[in-house]
């Protein structure tokens, strides 16, 4: 049975090594668009529910009912609430290339190298036992099996689970975490193994429970009387445990390097919350749903001294469903692993970028640009900072003795971790936090979490420890550690979440409050609060030219000889240049800055760069501290420029309007002139004419016909003349129906030149028609289109002076527009005159032919009132017209 | 600063409801849950495990199913409202 475990154990971890590596390679090789889902975010965040969640919940929920949902009620809530904190925290993680918390609240706070030390170190303290929690788990759950088979085999393991399981996990880890220095340290492998692994847990844990519900209790009814019948049957949940467990719980979530790591880090896209916002909750709903269940049927059906803990593994077994039970533990097996492995990937970035890259920066001296390859110390770091923590881990496994609730275990570490929260929070969405305030306040809040909880809860058996719990430090009553200022009575975790939480609050407001921030520390200030704003980065660099040269050697040492290659050239030619070596612009050095920092971490990228750039940066900074209102003037000024470009830009406008509005004016006096001579000229003919038709009655049928033909042509003129004006004016008022129908522009365009060609010059333009290949037919009235052709084609026979006339129509299809260029190859339009055409009774210069100005502007209503636009295109050569036409099946037309 | 129209059109209005809608409803979940600290109080006969679980389960379906509901609204928001929405972060959106 014990081997059998263990082939199958063994067989499961081969699985997970070929499936980080395929997708290793898929990422590589750019493949990768499934590793880039929304579905796999989700399930990569379920590292949430660790093996405590796995085994421990059914424990929880034997001894103290449905108070185990807390640790799942509380993530939910941040779940549902992505649109506060996580949507933020995502986007400032992409536009800073955050590394981890501690990176992102060093870089918060002025790229402060100390504030990340401290919370590196306090991420360790705190979980590193949450390490050995998982260890303890697959331990436990191996020795069941063990028990279970023949007498003897558990020998075969001896004590060495754990060291054994850590031995594996640090080399997965090591395999797959720290393959690469992404520049976004992302990890494929990992995140794909991680997701494989939370569906083995889900499903495993649902196949205990449908067994439990529906294979011993005989379904759902008989469940929920049975359960109303066991010791469990009332809610016995303490207000104040399950109000400060849910907010624990949901601090945590937030806080914990690993879910920090998962959520942000690894994030590929903001639009994943929106899919995990309610997937992942409904994940959590799943593996909370048959807890109850399998914790009361294994209270009854189990002998009493059966540790409730493994209820998971030990009901299967027991029934003899030894299949069901090695999914069950592979379901735990699958929960330990991912926690440790991405723990460790997120705490061993953490160490090397905050504790091992600053001290070999400041061992190293200015050699930086020399020798050696920067990577390698990095990557080694990395590599070491895991095994490192994973022997932590199993060290803190094996000297605990591997007693004590594994609930209570996660519950210590995660007060511990949560002391991060309030300079988080306050560090994204309040200006004035402050380095010192975060200092301070973090601190004091470890520091009661050590004292209240960590400490009594290693239950140490020393004489001193005793005394301490009992009477208090030097026998002051009221600093007991669990009864700090003399209220006592308290649940211990109640009592350390609730002053450690406020204490450490209020500490990090006050200091802030009295503190002054460095110039840096405020610029970062702004860039995190308004993140959404794009706030134009400040320039804190100032480069010379030639410095770019040991640039590039100091970032390819760091970021790989092609990327940083790539780097480099990408803003050569964004800059115009040519070469591998741009301009140090503050903006590019602004732009190196944060690739670095996507590698080391924001206050190693800072301290690099500065070693380069020498002492620019801390001059500026000096600057700035010395006269130090000037950022404030400066801010100000900048406002007060902003509002004087505002000004001259809208009194250009006016200035605009006004030439304008003149010219039209203008235009409109010449109208009424040319519209007066223009119904006069038509008018005199017609009367003179009538007049000798009265007056002459001996005419000649010649001429009676001649003078008839005058009087008729001219009216006719007349007619043409106030038909236009109506149609303007009918458009105008948006009183015209369209007959909507399916048209082909190449017939229409056609019909339109035979149209023309059918009046008075015909045949002396050359129309080209370029249309693309699958024109499509568009919905439009092509009556109304029609027009508009033949306005532009009568345009051009009219105006279009050159010797051979053409005109050539060319048409693309343009996103949802189909897009038509009416080019001929006269003079074109004079561009004092361009924006005016299309204004009624505009005619542009003193030209031979007649007309009264009006087609352009009927043609612009028309195709306003089709939902397009026609517009003049200089620069063709000629006059040239756009005309837009609208694809979308005439949608568009009844907006207008 | 420049500002905003007074007010938006019918298609922007609900759009910025449906953002208020994402920020209302973990606080309507935080409501909801706090729901249990009524129950420490009931006496005789006290709140049994199963309707205490029933009811649990039934706040978070509802949150998950208004949460579904929700982000596909949000998905389909009208680009410009996306935009200005990333631009004022939202808090200072027009009504």
């Amino acid at each position: 049975m014990l081997n059998l475990l263990i082939f199958v154990c063994l067989l499961y971890v081969g699985l997970l090594f070929a499936v980080a590596f395929i997708a290793e390679k898929a990422a590589m090789r750019g493949r990768g668009r499934w590793l880039r889902s929304a579905w796999i975010y989700t399930l990569s965040i379920s590292i949430y529910c660790t093996a405590w969640t796995f085994y421990g919940a059914v424990g929880y929920a034997a001894r103290s009912g449905l108070e185990f949902l807390t640790i799942y009620i509380g993530p939910s809530l941040v779940m549902f609430g992505w649109w506060w904190v996580l949507r933020k925290l995502v986007r400032i993680g992409r536009s800073q290339r955050v590394t981890s918390i501690a990176d992102l609240l060093s870089s918060r706070f002025g790229k402060s190298n100390s504030l990340a030390a401290l919370i590196t170190f306090l991420a360790v303290v705190g979980t590193t036992p949450y390490i050995a929690l998982q260890l303890q788990s697959v331990t436990l759950s191996f020795e069941v099996f063990a028990a279970s088979g023949q007498v003897g085999e558990s020998a075969t393991l001896g004590g060495n689970t754990a060291f054994w399981v850590a031995v594996g996990l640090a080399l997965f880890t090591i395999v797959f975490g720290t393959r690469n220095l992404d520049v976004n340290e992302r990890h494929h492998g990992v995140v794909i193994a991680i997701a494989v692994e939370a569906i083995v847990k889900l499903f495993a844990l649902l196949a205990v429970g449908v067994f439990v519900v529906w294979g011993l209790m005989g379904g759902i009814g008989q469940t929920f009387a049975k359960i109303d019948q066991s010791s469990l049957a009332h809610w016995s949940v303490d207000n104040s445990r399950w109000a400060s467990l849910t907010f624990l719980s949901a601090a945590a979530f937030l806080c914990l390097p690993r879910m920090f790591q998962v959520l942000v880090v690894e994030n590929e896209d903001e639009a994943f919350l929106e899919t995990a916002s309610w997937a992942f909750p409904l994940y959590l709903l799943l593996m909370s749903l048959f807890v109850v269940p399998i914790a009361v049927v294994g209270l009854d059906i189990l002998p009493s001294d059966a540790n409730p803990d493994l209820f998971v593994l030990t009901l299967p077994l027991s029934q003899g469903q030894d299949s069901l039970a090695i999914l069950a533990f592979l379901g735990g097996f699958s929960s330990a692993t991912s926690m440790v492995i991405v723990a460790s990937i997120a705490l061993s970035t953490m160490v090397s970028n905050h504790v091992v890259m600053p001290l070999f920066l400041r061992v190293s001296g200015n050699r930086l640009s020399m020798s050696g390859d920067v990577r390698k110390v990095i990557l080694t770091a990395r590599r070491l900072s895991i095994a490192v923590i994973l022997l932590l881990g199993y060290l803190y496994y094996s000297l605990s003795g591997g007693g004590a609730a594994l609930a209570a275990i996660g519950l210590v570490s995660f007060t511990g971790v949560v002391q991060v929260l309030p300079a988080l929070i306050g560090g994204i969405f309040w200006r004035g936090a402050t380095r010192l305030g975060a200092l301070w306040g973090v601190g004091t809040g470890f520091g009661i979490w050590l004292y209240t909880l960590f400490i009594p809860s290693l239950g140490l058996d020393l004489g001193f420890l005793m005394q301490l719990m009992q009477l208090g430090p030097f026998e002051i009553s009221w600093l007991r550690p669990q009864a700090l200022f003399g209220i006592s009575g308290l649940d211990p975790l109640v009592h350390a979440v609730f002053w450690s939480i406020s204490l450490n609050s209020l500490v990090f407001v006050f200091v802030s409050l009295i503190s002054f921030p460095s110039p840096l520390e405020r610029l970062q200030a702004v860039q995190f609060v308004n993140t959404f704003d794009h706030a134009p980065s400040p320039h804190s660099w100032n480069g010379r030219v030639g410095q770019s040269e040991e640039l590039m050697v100091m970032a390819q040492r760091i970021l790989g000889s092609l990327e940083a290659q790539a780097l480099f050239q990408s803003e050569v030619v964004k800059q115009g240049g040519a070469g591998y070596l741009p301009e140090p612009t503050p903006e590019f050095l602004q732009k190196l800055e944060r690739a670095l920092a996507g590698s080391v971490g924001a206050a190693t990228a800072h301290a690099m760069m500065g070693k380069i750039m020498g002492g620019l940066a801390v001059s500026v900074q000096d600057l700035m501290a010395v006269a130090d209102e000037t950022a404030q003037m400066l801010e100000y000024s900048n406002r007060l420029e902003m509002q004087s470009d505002e000004l001259v830009r809208t009194a250009g406008q006016l200035r605009r309007a006004n030439d304008k509005l003149t010219r039209l004016s203008v235009q409109k006096d010449a109208f009424l002139s040319q519209i007066s001579h223009e119904l006069r000229t038509p008018m005199t003919s017609i009367l003179a004419f009538a007049e000798i038709l009265r007056d002459g009655p001996d005419l000649s049928s010649d001429d009676l016909n001649k003078y008839a033909g005058i009087i008729h042509e001219e009216s006719l003129r007349l007619t043409q003349l106030l038909d236009d004006l109506l149609d303007l004016s009918v458009l105008e008022n948006g009183q015209v129906t369209l007959k909507i129908s399916s048209t082909a522009i190449e017939p229409l365009l056609q019909r339109a030149a035979l149209t023309v060609g059918g009046g008075a010059e015909l045949d002396k333009l050359a129309l080209r028609v370029k249309l693309p290949e699958s024109c499509p037919e568009i919905k439009t009235d092509d009556t109304r289109l029609g027009q508009v052709f033949i306005n532009l084609i009568a345009n051009a026979v009219k105006y279009c002076e050159a010797a051979a006339p053409s005109l050539t129509v060319t048409g693309f299809q343009r996103g949802r527009q189909l897009v038509l260029d009416f080019v001929d190859n006269g003079r074109g339009i004079p561009k004092d005159q361009q924006d005016l055409i299309f204004e009624k009774f505009s005619r542009a210069g003193d030209q031979k032919a007649g007309g009264a100005g009006l087609g352009l502007a009927i043609c612009k209503e028309i195709m306003q009132r089709l939902g397009g636009d026609i517009s003049y295109l200089p620069g063709q050569g000629g006059a040239g017209f756009r005309i837009l036409l609208p694809l979308d099946d005439g949608r568009s037309l009844k907006r207008v | 600063m420049p500002q905003g129209p007074v007010f938006l059109e019918r298609r922007n209005y609900k759009a910025r409801r449906v953002i208020d809608a994402a920020h209302i409803l973990p606080l309507l979940g935080i409501f909801l849950w706090s729901v249990p600290f009524l129950w420490q109080s009931i006496e005789e006969p006290s709140i049994l495990i199963s309707s205490a679980g029933l009811y649990v389960f039934g706040v978070w379906l509802l949150l998950i199913i208004s949460q579904f509901v929700l982000s596909w609204k949000l998905r389909h928001l009208p680009e410009d409202v996306q935009r200005s929405i990333d631009v004022s972060g939202s808090d200072k959106a027009e009504l």
